[in-house]
C-alpha cells in the first residue's frame, strides 16, 4: 500500500513538474520568455502604440511617407526620454548604415536601415523624430534589433549659417531590452531645404552605442510637407491618425461642400501597411467651418471596406448639409469657392475597434459649390 | 460471484476522460474583442489559445500548465476507471483518493482564475471585462473602445457534472466497502 501511495504521489509530481520543468529548461537563458514571448511583446507594443494619443501619433501619420512605406510603426521598441515630435513637420527619407554595440555585443556591428526623419522647427528649437527601419541586421544584434521600426526622439537647437541650418540635438532613453542610449546628432539642413545631412555619436555612458560611420544624407519624401498647401493637409491628417488603432492611416485627399444638393463629401486614402487584411467598419465625424467653428453637417462612411495587406483604398464619407449650415454659408461664404473645414469628433472603427478623435482635425481648404 | 463495480466511479472516470478530449477542442470560457475579432482567448484547463488578428500567440508557461493539467486529469481518470472496476481490492481506496480529487482541483482552479483574471485586468488596465456577457470597454485614459463578449461554454458545466460524479463515487465507495466486509446473509 505504501508503495502504491508513493507511486501515485510521484505520478502527481511528474505530471505537474514535468511539463513546467521542461519549459523552464528550454527557456533557462531567458526565463521571462516563458511568459512574455517576443510575439506577445510585439502585441503589447502595437497595442501601446495604438493607444497613444496626441503628438506621438502625429508621427504615425507621417509613416505614410516612410521609404519602406506601410511598415507598421513600432516606436514602442524604444522608451524615449524626450517627448514626441509636435508641430508642423518636414519629412526626409533615405537609408544608411549605423554601427551598433550593445551590452551583449561589444564589437561594433553594422545595421542597414531605411530612415525617415521628421523635423519640427520652432524658432531655434528643433525636434527630430528619427525612425529607423532595419533592412539588414547582423545575427549578433538580432536579439536586440528586429525588422520593426525604432523611433528616436531628438530635441535640440539650431543656428543659421551660410550653408544652411546647423542642428545639434540629443536623444536619450532605453531600448526594450533595457539598455540605455544617449545619442548626439549633429546635422545640417541645406539652404534649399532639400537635404538633411547628419552624423550620430553616442555618449560614453550609453549602454547601447549607435554611431554613423559616415555622414548620412536624407532628402524630402515624395509627399513633401514643405509645399505650401500640403502643410495644412498633412497636419490635419496627422491629427486624424491620432486615432488609428490598427495601423491604417487615413490621409485626406479631397472634399466638397455642395450647397445645391446639400451634401458634404470627404475622401480619404487608406493604406494598409499591416501584414494582414483589415476592415474599416466605419468612419464618421462632424464638419465645422474652421474659422467660425460653425457646424455645417455630419459625415459618415457607407458600410465596411476591407483592405488587403499592403494595399490601399479610398473611402468616402459624406452626409447632409444642415439647413442651418446652408443658411450660414449663404450668409457668410456665398462669394467664395472654397473654405477651410475641420472635422471634430472624428471616429474610425477598424476591425471592430472604435477610435474616438480626441481633438479636431483641420482638413484645410475644400471646394464649395453653389 | 460477480465482481462488484462502482458504477458511479466508472461514470466519473469515463466522463473525466471524455472531458479532457472535449476541453481540448471546445473552450470552457472564451473572450472575443470586437467583430471580426482582434483578440480572441479560448481557455480551458487543457488548452489556452490567445490569438490577435487571427495569429496565434503561444505562451510557453501556459502551455506547460495546460499539459500538466491534461496529464493530471488523465491520470486521475484512469485511476478512477481502474478503481471503479475493482472497488473492493486493497489498493482501490488509494486509487479512488487519487482520482476523484483531480476534477475538483481542476474546476476550483479554473473558477479561481476566471474570477481573478477580470479583477487583475481591472486593476492594471482599468478595463472591466465581463465573465459571461457582452460589453463595450474603454481603457482609462484611452480614446479607443471595443466591443467584447465573453461566454462560458457547455464543457464548463460538464466539468461540474464530472466533479459531482467524482464526489458521488467517493460517497458510494463507503457503501461498497461496507457491504464487502459484511458476511453473506
Amino acid at each position: 500500500m505504501q508503495m502504491l501511495r508513493l507511486v501515485l504521489v510521484l505520478i502527481t509530481i511528474a505530471c505537474i513538474a514535468g511539463p513546467i520543468g521542461t519549459v523552464a529548461i528550454i527557456y533557462r537563458n531567458n526565463l521571462s520568455q516563458m511568459v512574455v514571448t517576443p510575439q506577445l511583446q510585439q502585441l503589447f507594443n502595437s497595442n501601446n502604440n495604438s493607444n497613444n494619443n496626441g503628438n506621438n501619433n502625429n508621427y504615425n501619420s507621417n509613416n505614410n511617407n516612410l521609404p519602406n512605406n506601410g511598415a507598421p510603426n513600432n516606436g514602442g521598441n524604444i522608451n524615449n526620454n524626450n517627448p514626441p515630435i509636435i508641430g508642423s513637420m518636414n519629412s526626409f527619407g533615405g537609408s544608411g548604415q549605423f554601427d551598433v554595440t550593445t551590452p551583449n555585443n561589444q564589437n561594433a556591428a553594422g545595421i542597414q536601415a531605411n530612415i525617415n526623419c521628421l523635423v519640427s522647427l520652432n524658432g531655434n528649437n528643433i525636434q527630430l523624430g528619427l525612425d529607423l527601419s532595419p533592412t539588414s541586421v547582423p545575427s549578433s544584434l538580432q536579439s536586440t534589433f528586429s525588422n520593426t521600426d525604432y523611433l528616436f526622439n531628438f530635441d535640440g537647437t539650431t543656428s543659421g549659417t551660410s550653408s544652411g541650418t546647423q542642428i545639434t540635438a540629443n536623444a536619450q532613453g532605453s531600448l526594450s531590452s533595457g539598455s540605455t542610449f544617449n545619442l548626439n546628432l549633429s546635422g545640417t539642413i541645406d539652404q534649399a531645404q532639400d537635404t538633411l545631412s547628419f552624423t550620430l555619436t553616442s555618449a560614453q555612458n550609453s549602454q547601447t552605442s549607435i554611431t554613423t560611420p559616415q555622414t548620412i544624407s536624407l532628402h524630402p519624401n515624395g509627399n513633401n510637407n514643405n509645399s505650401g498647401n500640403n502643410n495644412n493637409g498633412n497636419n490635419s491628417n496627422n491629427n486624424y491618425n491620432n486615432n488609428s488603432g490598427g495601423g491604417v492611416s487615413p490621409v485626406f485627399l479631397s472634399g466638397q461642400v455642395d450647397t445645391v444638393h446639400k451634401t458634404v463629401t470627404l475622401t480619404f486614402s487608406l493604406n494598409n501597411g499591416l501584414s494582414q487584411g483589415t476592415t474599416i467598419n466605419s468612419m464618421s465625424g462632424t464638419v465645422e467651418i474652421t474659422a467660425d467653428q460653425y457646424t455645417i453637417g455630419t459625415v459618415s462612411s457607407n458600410g465596411p471596406i476591407t483592405i488587403p495587406a499592403g494595399q490601399s483604398a479610398t473611402i468616402t464619407v459624406s452626409g447632409a448639409l444642415t439647413q442651418n449650415g446652408l443658411n450660414y454659408l449663404s450668409d457668410h461664404y456665398s462669394h467664395v469657392a472654397s473654405l477651410d473645414v475641420t472635422v471634430v469628433n472624428g471616429q474610425m472603427t477598424e476591425n471592430g475597434v472604435t477610435n474616438q478623435g480626441a481633438q479636431s482635425q483641420d482638413l484645410g481648404n475644400i471646394a464649395l459649390s453653389w | 460471484m460477480m465482481e462488484k463495480i462502482n458504477f458511479v466511479g466508472l461514470a466519473a472516470g469515463i466522463s473525466s476522460l471524455i472531458l479532457i478530449a472535449i476541453s481540448f477542442f471546445i473552450p470552457w470560457w472564451q473572450f472575443t474583442a470586437s467583430n471580426p475579432a482582434n483578440v480572441q482567448v479560448r481557455f480551458s484547463p487543457v488548452n489556452f489559445n490567445l490569438s490577435h488578428a487571427g495569429v496565434s500567440v503561444a505562451i510557453p508557461l501556459v502551455l506547460a500548465l495546460n499539459i500538466a493539467c491534461l496529464l493530471t486529469l488523465l491520470a486521475g481518470g484512469i485511476a478512477l476507471v481502474v478503481y471503479a472496476l475493482k472497488p473492493t481490492k486493497p489498493y482501490s481506496k488509494q486509487l479512488l483518493g487519487f482520482g476523484y480529487k483531480k476534477p475538483i482541483y481542476t474546476l476550483v482552479a479554473f473558477i479561481a482564475i476566471l474570477i481573478a483574471l477580470p479583477i487583475i485586468i481591472q486593476v492594471f488596465s482599468g478595463i472591466n471585462v465581463p465573465i459571461n456577457s457582452s460589453a463595450t470597454i474603454t481603457p482609462h485614459g484611452s480614446s479607443q473602445s471595443a466591443n467584447v463578449s465573453t461566454l462560458i461554454n457547455w464543457p464548463f458545466y460538464f466539468a461540474i457534472v464530472v466533479t459531482g460524479l467524482s464526489i458521488a463515487a467517493r460517497m458510494v465507495h463507503g457503501k461498497i466497502a461496507k457491504s464487502a466486509v459484511l458476511p453473506p446473509q
